[in-house]
């Protein structure tokens, strides 16, 4: 992402944002509520263009797409999301949740295929054992950690380069967060990982690589360790403390 | 103090179970009395009821209805349609794309088109359709319903719509589907039960209108007709007609159309509830 | 002041007030090496054995403290290298009341015999010389900055070289004196606390 603003309505939402994000990393996006993050992630994936009045400036580039104007869906397709709230399609079964995904992208091109993608992303997910006997019931009778999880298997059916994860664990129970962070911290051998947090001791826990994000500008940034031991900026220190 | 809450809370209670009774007691009432007299008439006039012609005023057998059914199915069959697909796509237009002006104009006209009366609708299309057509027929009628029950019918679907919640809309283009695909594949799957309610409503909006068809349908019941170009009858109008009448007889055959009619919009309903599934969130 | 700092501070003020003790410990080493009379230095030895059993149970006790608190608060960065850096102070100002332990032994193992440590040649100065160091260390523990590094810096190096020139002497000599043999074991133990005062300075140096 280079000089990156994001106004929405006239309200400057990100300012000059610049970052690079290594390939087969996970990259942590920290920072206090309201600075931002998320409308970081909507640029990337272009979800950006579902909010009123939203407008881009700067130029991004996501693996080889012009992401600013590109075709969206096309660029989608690479791009797997999982959303802070849990929401797997209510009208469609385990199995179909996950299929959909890789029906739509042709990842799958037989039944075959299509089980045992459903299957690899399951297992991925750290879902596949305890849903193995039960992949026709619908979400709903999920609890809520393993609803998140069925949202990252979904989201790895599609079988993208880079998976955008927007404060995941927000809103399920810590046992669940820890499988689902388990989890993430496994792809990063096959997917780009990025992840949005509020929490540093989570990115403590799963990032390779940490960008801080404050009122829309990157504060600091760089490997993982050498800001969660030396942080180089107060605004930086302050959020590890737990004081913003 | 103790026993004086118990009472006050029961008394409460006593109250809202009353006054719920006292509201649909004319509802229970009305179904009561149109069964008690429509199906003692059914039950006389047997099968023939369903296929028979209508009696004449002086006559001593009930006969049947056979040309309001046939005319009723007929201008359902001809307006059901037309009005969910105008209505479905009216509200996927303006679900999808709020601020477009096509969207505030359909949005401003099916408020509008709702509040004109249906006898004027009625007229409208007489002039428009049956004068140019020369002659009544079922598909005058057929229009003239359309015309009424869209509004209601896009309500029905922008509201079926709406209530799905955007982060599945989020979901959707996440897992890279395209719009169409979001509402076909996502919105009206999860909406289901509305949207069936939706086309429930509006049959029943349909099969139950009157004065939509004074002026267009024809009112003819000596044969049942078959083809939509030709003069029809409906259930609806027979009874307006037979009630008004000072015979007995036809009062007997209105109210046994009448508990048919009931019978057929409960039966309907019911089926609705065990066959469609909701979709739990 | 966030809970997590009020805590660090609290357990800075507790290594802190180790301090006294070892200084007190350093105090009686000192003597223990200048003076002669048995009787006296019995009193020391004992004082000497106490307060470093003192100080070990202390150390112990504040290393869970610290370990506590990390569990608890989970301390990231600037916090998290202070909680790292005061768990090895403490060690390191334990390892100086242990070589003074050790000092005591060795001078009541020669007790039946000779006037003690006092006889053998500029053990005392070398000595005297290790607790400067090791105050200035303790000095910039307590101010909690690296202020006086560059004098622990020379003392380490002076001491560096009376430990080599005492190793020398005895490598080039094919027999070795009793005298020779002591002074070689307690300027190993005195080389070794001035290298955990050198420890201490480039621990503080860390925070900045």
């Amino acid at each position: 992402m280079s000089n990156v603003s994001v106004y929405i309505k006239s309200r400057q939402i990100l300012s000059r944002v610049t970052l690079k994000i290594p390939y087969n990393t996970v990259f942590v996006i920290m920072g206090p509520s309201g600075s931002g993050k998320t409308t970081l992630l909507r640029v990337i994936n272009r979800l950006i263009d579902l909010v009123e009045g939203a407008r881009i400036e700067g130029s991004v580039k996501v693996l080889g797409f012009d992401a600013l104007n590109s075709d969206p869906y096309e660029l989608r397709k690479h791009i797997g999301t999982v959303f802070q709230v849990p929401n797997p399609f209510p009208h469609l079964t385990i199995y179909e949740n996950v299929a959909i995904a890789a029906k739509i992208n042709g990842v799958a091109k037989s039944r075959k295929e299509l089980n045992d993608v459903v299957k690899w992303a399951l297992e991925k997910a750290m879902l596949w054992d305890e849903v193995r006997n039960r992949l026709h019931d619908h979400p709903h009778q999920l609890s809520g950690g393993q609803r998140q999880r069925l949202c990252l298997a979904r989201a790895l059916a599609m079988k993208p380069r880079l998976l955008l994860l927007d404060e995941p664990t927000a809103n399920i129970d810590p046992v669940n967060a820890r499988k689902l962070e388990e989890a993430i911290v496994s792809l990063k051998d096959e997917i780009t990982v990025v992840m949005v947090t509020h929490s540093p001791h989570q990115a403590a826990r799963v990032a390779d690589y940490v960008a801080v994000l404050y009122d829309g500008s990157v504060v600091e940034h760089g490997p993982a360790q050498q800001l969660f031991l030396r942080p180089s900026t107060e605004v930086a220190q302050k959020l590890l403390r737990g004081e913003m | 103090m103790y026993s004086w809450r118990k009472l006050r809370e029961k008394l409460f209670t006593g109250l809202v179970i009353a006054l719920s009774l006292l509201a649909i007691a004319p509802v229970l009432h009305l179904i009561a009395t149109v069964f008690v007299n429509g199906l003692t008439v059914i039950a006389e006039a047997g099968l023939g009821f369903f296929t028979g012609l209508p009696p004449t005023p002086l006559s001593r057998e009930l006969g049947g209805i056979a040309p309001s059914i046939a005319g009723t199915l007929i201008m359902t069959a001809l307006s059901l349609p037309s009005t969910v697909l105008l209505g479905l796509f009216a509200a996927i237009l303006t679900t999808e794309f709020p601020k477009n002006p096509l969207s505030v104009a359909i949005d401003a006209v099916a408020k509008s088109l709702a509040s004109i009366p249906t006898i004027a609708v009625s007229m409208i299309v007489y002039t428009l359709v049956v004068i140019p057509m020369r002659g009544f027929s079922a598909l005058a009628g057929a229009i003239a319903l359309t015309i009424i029950a869209l509004p209601y019918a896009y309500t029905y679907f922008s509201t079926a719509l709406r209530s799905v919640p955007s982060i599945y809309r989020e979901a959707a283009f996440a897992v890279a589907m395209s719009r169409w695909s979001t509402v076909t594949r996502v919105f009206i799957p999860i909406a289901r039960r509305s949207a069936v309610v939706g086309v429930l409503m509006t049959m029943a909006r349909v099969m139950g209108e009157t004065a939509a068809l004074l002026f267009t349908a024809g009112r003819f019941r000596a044969s049942v007709a078959l083809s939509p170009t030709a003069p029809a009858d409906s259930i609806p109008l027979l009874i307006f007609d037979y009630i008004l009448s000072p015979y007995t007889i036809w009062h007997r055959v209105a109210w046994g159309a009448t508990a048919l009619l009931l019978i057929a919009y409960m039966a309907v309903f019911i089926a609705t509830k065990l066959v469609v599934k909701e979709v739990k969130l | 002041m966030s809970l997590t700092a009020t805590e660090l501070e609290r357990l800075k003020s507790i290594l802190i007030h180790k301090v006294h003790h070892i200084k007190r410990v350093l105090q009686v080493t000192e003597k223990l090496i200048a003076v002669s009379d048995v009787k006296q230095r019995e009193e020391l030895w004992k004082e000497v054995e106490d307060m470093s059993a003192i100080l070990e149970r202390v150390r112990m006790e504040f290393v869970n403290e610290v370990l506590v608190f990390m569990a608890r608060r989970q301390p990231l960065g600037r916090e998290l290298l202070t909680a790292h850096i005061l768990i090895s102070i403490a060690y390191d100002v334990y390892r100086i009341s242990r070589y003074c332990r050790e000092i005591a032994r060795i001078d009541s193992m020669l007790a039946s015999s000779s006037s003690g440590l006092s006889t053998v040649a500029n053990l005392s100065e070398a000595f005297k010389e290790a607790v400067k160091a090791i105050e200035a260390a303790l000095s910039d523990l307590v101010e909690f900055s690296p202020r006086r590094t560059n004098i622990v810096k020379e003392i380490d190096t002076r001491i560096d070289d009376v430990y080599k020139s005492v190793l020398l002497e005895i490598t080039s000599s094919t027999t070795v004196s009793r005298d020779m043999a002591v002074k070689a074991l307690i300027m190993r133990h005195i080389e070794r606390m001035v290298d955990h005062a050198q420890y201490i300075e480039q621990y503080l140096s860390e925070l900045i």
